[in-house]
């Protein structure tokens, strides 16, 4: 694993030392008598303010009032070609579509017929549209503090900055959503409690409120609503990059520190993926490159097929060349299993063939410290405390080394490079006990302990390349340039200064 | 209280040795300024004006006194006296009142600066005869390293590498989290190392601080 520590040690000894210097030079210097005379004579002509604010305190209090009402006020908006009923309902005509401006420049279209209500937020934070039926695409600006929602039905949207389109159908209870820009959570899923989507994805729902994602190649392309000039796209893709959506990396990026949030403007998106442009691979047939790349979100240059690998009923991945799954382990990380007896007995001697010791462990193929449950590939035990030394400097140094928690380990292709079956982005489902799970990546020829993360990794969350960095736990380092030499990715559970147990199984990696 | 008092007012009082220093007396003289008492103001201060002074210099860097910030950090220590709920926390509570002022003061000096209403500071001389030539200079390139931080950051590296806090006094004394204190530490660490690469003077110095390499 990375060697951090000795960075930030070496920092610290410099700081150290620096400080010795400085304290050096500045002993504590004789005290000046004179100084009490200049305090005490501050201490009895310090004029009295009380009366200065008794006289201020009226006018101070209806300007402190005024300011008050206009910052709880909600968004103005304003509404071009719909119908606002007295009830309040916003409803599109039967044979054109009419939009809702909000003075942040959001934009929400609705499409011919679509009824829907507002309800702003106060202090100016955004709105919630209930959509009643019909067809929306919003165009949210974001700013740090927005807060929007469409609700549709069981589900609802919450978005901070982005453009995507939802459709409902209440009679056949139909939801559906395609995100073209940006990223939304989504609630209401049954078997995802709360779903992200990312720009290029999208999500639908039914009646029994099971979501399915979209495959790109069934997006169509989502209409661009006209934005205000003020914030009108100044960048406009073309057909060899990716879709220059504003990529909310920063969201990604919040580790625990509390680093700053970073988002990349499109124009600096494309500048660093322009660095290495990609050779380029013919889509499919029925879109054109322009449109692939705009309802997709991702490089032409897609790797053979987006796939989906879960877990067979005999523990083994399928799907199009699926690749390997094992568990491994830090010094002092014991795995244990629960018991099966339906797993393989086996017999083993201590010596005294009259008293044989019987364990039941997982049967091949199960890779190995793993166990088959429900549909996914587990594992389970226990990770040592770390230990460390110098707990008075900030960062101690402890055996991370080799106590370094417990792993899933998948290999693409056992061990070799992934090479030109790698796809764009990679997806892991997982599920377990609450704990702070990263994403690993590891490039064929690499030291072990050199690998690229993603810090707080979220099932089903897709990443492409970019989002893997060296030192993800403190937001920065070298990021992964591809996935063509990767050889491993794993998800992790890192050692703590604590001992904990661990459990968590995958279920599926998809891959696109 | 009398008794107490003119112990403390006499001449053998010294000024104490820094943050954590047993604070004796230092209730009796807490409750008695409470009340209004100006003999024990002028106690706390002859207590502890060692301390504040030598903090504000460690913060500013050695050079010109500091009276202005001493004395306004004393004003604003005795008006909030009643917010001590600790009195033997006094030591404590005045290292946090001089930080406070002290980043208030960068603060000021900095936009007096930008809109011109007052040099940029820059150390004078420094007449420490304790250190060498190479040693004045490379405490000079510290001290404008300091200057490019923000004044929180300045002030948790004066607090932590030069009076060489304890990382509980440092939180303590910003008003953060342990680990929060920690964590911005490091991350300072970090930075001041950059930009100790990018002064000569420093970098020069730094095969001596890299060996430990002794002050003369």
């Amino acid at each position: 694993m990375i060697r951090l520590e000795e960075t930030i040690d070496a920092s610290e000894a410099r700081c150290r030392q620096l400080g010795d210097l400085a304290a050096q030079a500045t002993p504590t210097p004789p005290i000046d008598p004179y100084q009490w005379k200049q305090i005490e004579n501050a201490m009895g002509h310090r004029p009295s303010r009380r009366r200065w604010l008794m006289l201020l305190a009226p006018a101070m209090a209806a300007t402190g009032l005024v300011l008050w009402l206009q910052a709880r006020r909600p968004l103005d908006h304003t509404v071009q070609g719909c119908q606002v009923a007295a009830d309040g309902m916003v409803s599109a005509p039967a044979d054109r579509e009419c939009q809702v401006h909000f003075e942040d420049g959001t934009q929400i279209t609705l499409a011919s017929g679509t009824q829907g209500r507002i309800n702003a937020l106060s202090y100016r934070r955004g709105a919630t549209f209930a959509l009643d039926h019909g067809h929306v695409d919003l165009a949210v600006i974001h700013r740090v503090s927005a807060r929007w929602n469409v609700a549709a039905g069981p589900f609802d949207v919450r978005v901070t900055g982005t453009r995507f389109s939802v459709d409902w159908a209440p009679t056949s209870q139909h939801f559906s959503l395609r995100v073209s820009e940006g990223q939304v959570r989504v609630s209401g899923c049954n078997q995802r409690p709360d779903t992200s989507v990312r720009a290029g994805q999208g999500l639908e729902g039914d009646a029994a409120r099971t979501c399915t994602d979209l495959e790109p190649p069934q997006l169509p392309a989502v209409p661009t609503p006209k934005l205000p000039v003020a914030h009108a796209p100044t960048h406009e893709p073309s057909p060899i990059e990716p879709a220059p959506a504003v990529v909310n990396r920063g969201e990604r990026r919040r580790h625990p520190a509390g680093g700053k949030l970073s988002m990349r403007s499109p124009e600096a998106s494309g500048r660093a993926e322009r660095a290495n442009p990609p050779a380029a691979v013919p889509p499919p047939s029925d879109l054109t490159e322009r449109d692939w790349s705009v309802s997709s979100g991702l490089a032409p240059e897609i790797k053979p097929g987006p796939r989906r690998l879960t877990v067979g009923s005999d523990g083994r991945l399928i799907g199009q060349e699926p690749g390997t799954l094992d568990a491994l382990g830090g010094v002092a990380t014991k795995f244990s299993f629960p018991y099966r007896p339906s797993g393989t007995n086996i017999q083993v001697t201590n010596g005294r063939p009259e008293t044989p010791l019987v364990f039941s462990i997982p049967s091949p193929p199960l890779g190995q410290n793993l166990y088959l449950e429900d549909g996914a590939l587990c594992t389970r035990g226990k990770i040592a405390a770390l230990r460390c030394r110098d707990e008075k400097i900030p960062t101690m140094r402890c055996d991370y080394d080799s106590n370094w928690g417990a792993l899933i380990q998948w290999r693409p292709r056992e061990g070799r490079a992934w090479g030109d079956h790698a796809t764009s982005s990679v997806a892991m489902d997982y599920r377990g006990k609450t704990a702070a799970y990263r994403l690993i990546a590891h490039r064929q020829g690499d030291p072990d302990d050199r690998t690229y993360c993603v810090d707080n990794y979220r099932s089903g969350e897709r990443v492409t390349p970019s989002h893997f960095s060296l030192n993800c736990w403190a937001g920065g380092g070298a990021r992964l340039p591809d996935f063509a030499k990767v050889d491993t990715f794993s998800l992790q559970v890192s050692s703590l200064e604590t001992a904990q147990r661990f459990r968590f199984c995958v279920s599926a990696v998809d891959l696109r | 209280m009398e008794a107490v008092l003119r112990h403390m007012l006499s001449p053998s009082a010294s000024p104490p040795l820094g943050p954590g220093h047993p604070g004796s007396g230092d209730e009796a003289l807490v409750v008695a300024a409470r009340a209004g008492d100006r003999r024990a103001c002028r106690a706390i201060w002859e207590k502890h004006a060692g301390l504040v002074q030598r903090l504000v210099r460690r913060f500013f860097g050695p050079g010109p006194d500091h009276s202005d910030v001493c004395q306004e950090v004393f004003l604003r220590l005795f008006k909030r006296l009643s917010e001590l709920r600790d009195p033997a926390a006094l030591p404590g509570f005045i290292v946090s009142i001089t930080l406070g002022v002290a980043r208030n003061e960068v603060r000021r000096r900095r936009i007096r600066a930008i809109v011109g209403l007052s040099p940029t500071d820059e150390l004078p001389n420094i007449t420490t005869p304790a250190l060498s030539s190479e040693a004045r200079e490379a405490v000079r390139a510290l001290y404008r390293v300091l200057d490019q931080l923000g004044a929180e950051d300045r002030s948790l590296f004066v607090a932590r590498y030069v009076e060489k806090m304890e990382m509980t006094e440092v939180a303590s004394a910003h008003g953060i989290s342990l680990s929060t204190a920690k964590r911005r530490i490091a991350r300072l660490a970090q930075r001041v190392e950059a930009r100790i690469k990018v002064e000569p003077a420093l970098a020069e110095y730094g095969g001596q601080l890299t060996q430990g390499g002794r002050v003369d």
